[in-house]
């Protein structure tokens, strides 16, 4: 069997696999339009914050002004919502971690100012060590991920054109690993966001 | 109406809280979304309920997707990501699926040596691990190119294309062992 | 019955059809499929004793402890880094042996990915494997000395479940790993205990149910902490 075969019958098989199930997608655009009927697409929480400060312009001076207003918030209801210690000592736990300048419900934001970079990534325990690529689309120097994270623990760290950066100040814990740092997060703590 | 508009003026509807435009959007692209988690998951059940919601999350987000950018691969990777969380929970006990029916009837040999060799594909493609699996569905189901397909698992494109040439190696060996075990039985 | 391209055709689909009933119902010769790709690469790296890891992984898989992906990550990741062929061997029969002993993998996976993708000599990847896997092995004497046990073994202790016994395995011995790696004094019991404390505490309620670390702090000493340390670094 040749290399061409092989592909032009994988995308049959995978086109008739979908074709035999089809009859589960009748209809699906009108039962989602029905089912999202009254809904408008969320408003970010750097939306809000940005209509606020600098309703008419993103960009550097917005996404700064989010952070610090972000920044601002955080420290106001954390302060307001410190968990009671338990017998042992109790890591102070950062409710809200997850909710600071994310857009998604359940998604964990991760931050490098990184201004004269021209690539950041991201590696860590829940991406196998792989790349997952940063992104700072508004050219303002700082580097973005989003990932949607199930509870657990999670070591991490930023490789910033070529060099390894493993000490995140968002990071819950860092720790050593081979020589260098690793930055550590929990994610969905009881008394953080779920 | 909203039939004949375009992507971008649909997204922008959309934005708007017009959910039939989000329906045209959902009527345009649900195939590919299905048979990308069709192919990932193995599960039908699965497949349709991940569809649904992918495209429930993609608008709630909506906002924060840029129109520049190509909307294929956005839809993909909200539906890629949501296949992988479900995929945990399963616990690393593979979830079978029950064997479709051959489409054909009784039909001249020809057709049903296309068929006997689709449905070694197909038994082929379900013993493949996950990470092999799901670039092969991007490229040969969704057709879409390395770039593409690397942005939508957050993977290199050096890591798609070895993990696709494995995948073909491996999906050739097993069909191999399996053509023979049928190649007996029809000489019997 | 006469034999005609019908007939032919027939049986051809209804043995189809049979091989993949028979797939459907025989998910354990499935779940082996995917380390087809394992073996794969082990042979070609001629790798000696393939058969006794294959065994090993496969135990994993059926015990849940183990994902067909990530062996396979873990293989190929492996054996295509730059290192002496023996660490490599070293690295994988660690693990088997951690397999075998019925202890969980996943920390140890991670921590030679991690070390591989950070370009980490083989060398000192194979060390701290080693130490680690140690580590868990002392860990649960541990826990069985202290009555802690796995549901249905023993008398008069506490049981839990396995996968709940091996969370409190995995992160006691990891806390250990990343406190030795931190340069902490395995003599120095009070930032031991702390080490553990800490990590527990945060893995509390989400990762680890509450009554679980209560447990393990409760009944756990600071020295016997050190001890295992000791040990592992022999």
């Amino acid at each position: 069997m040749n290399k061409d075969d092989l592909e032009l019958l994988l995308t049959e098989a995978f086109k008739r696999e979908v074709s035999v199930h089809s009859d589960r997608l009748e209809g699906l655009e009108f039962r989602l339009s029905e089912e999202l009927e009254g809904r408008l697409p969320k408003q970010s929480f750097a939306d809000v914050i940005r209509s606020v400060i600098a309703p008419s312009r993103a960009g550097r001076v917005g996404q700064l002004a989010v952070l610090a207003a972000t920044a601002a918030v955080f420290l106001i209801v954390g302060g307001l919502f410190l968990p009671k210690l338990t017998p042992h000592q109790t890591p102070q736990v950062r409710m809200g971690e997850s909710v600071a300048g994310a857009m998604t419900v359940g998604t964990t934001v991760f931050l490098v100012p990184a201004p004269n970079a021209s690539e950041v990534v991201l590696v860590g325990s829940f991406n196998n060590w792989e790349a997952t690529p940063l992104h700072d689309e508004d050219l303002d120097g700082i580097w973005r991920a989003e990932l949607a994270l199930d509870p657990g623990r999670y070591e991490y760290a930023f490789v910033v054109d070529g060099q390894w950066w493993g000490q995140d100040p968002a990071a819950d814990e860092t720790v050593r690993s081979y020589g260098g740092y690793n930055s550590v997060r929990y994610i969905g703590l009881a008394g953080g966001d779920a | 109406m909203y039939r004949l508009l375009d992507e971008v003026s649909l997204l922008r509807a959309s934005l708007q809280g017009e959910t039939e435009a989000w329906g045209e959007i959902v009527a345009r692209y649900k195939d590919a979304v299905f048979g990308l988690c069709l192919g990932f998951l193995h599960n039908p059940a699965d497949a349709e309920d991940i569809t649904h919601d992918a495209f429930i999350r993609a608008y709630e987000n909506l906002r924060r997707y840029k129109l520049e950018k190509k909307f294929s691969t956005w839809i993909f990777t909200v539906a890629s990501n949501l296949c992988r969380n479900r995929l945990r929970h399963r616990r690393y006990h593979p979830v079978i699926a029950p064997p479709d029916e051959i489409a054909g009837g009784l039909d001249p040999a020809k057709e049903y040596e296309r068929d006997v060799r689709l449905g070694q594909v197909r038994k082929a493609l379900d013993q493949l691990p996950y990470l092999y699996r799901t670039p092969l569905v991007l490229r040969f189901y969704n057709e879409l190119p390395y770039h593409e397909i690397a942005e939508i698992l957050s993977v290199p494109e050096g890591t798609v294309k070895t993990r696709i040439h494995r995948a073909k190696i491996q999906l050739k060996k097993i069909m191999e062992k399996d053509k023979d075990g049928v190649t007996d039985h029809e000489q019997g | 019955m006469k034999i005609t391209r019908r007939s032919i055709g027939r049986i051809v689909v209804s043995l189809t059809v049979l091989l993949l009933v028979c797939s459907w119902v025989a998910p354990e010769s499935l779940s082996q499929a995917p380390l087809a790709a394992v073996e794969d690469l082990l042979r070609s790296a001629s790798i000696p004793s393939t058969d006794r890891i294959l065994t090993a992984f496969q135990l994993g898989i059926s015990e849940g402890t183990l994902s067909p992906d990530s062996a396979l990550l873990l293989t190929d990741r492996l054996l295509q880094s730059s290192g002496l062929q023996s660490d490599k061997e070293t690295v994988l029969l660690t693990l088997t042996t951690t397999l075998e002993l019925a202890l969980p993998v996943e920390r140890l996976i991670d921590k030679v990915i991690e070390g591989i993708s950070r370009r980490v000599a083989l060398s000192a990847i194979r060390f701290e494997i080693e130490v680690r896997a140690r580590l868990q092995a002392g860990v649960r004497d541990v826990l069985f000395s202290k009555g802690i046990f796995v549901g249905g073994r023993g008398s008069g202790g506490t049981s839990l479940p396995q996968d709940r016994f091996d969370l409190l395995v995995m992160h006691i011995a990891d806390a250990l790993g990343d406190y030795r790696e931190g340069g902490g004094s395995p003599l120095d019991y009070p930032s031991v205990s702390l080490a553990v404390q800490q990590r527990l505490t945060y893995l509390s309620g989400s990762v680890i149910p509450m009554a679980d670390v209560e447990l393990a702090l409760a009944r756990i000493e600071p020295t016997e902490l050190g001890s295992v340390l000791l040990g592992a670094l022999e």
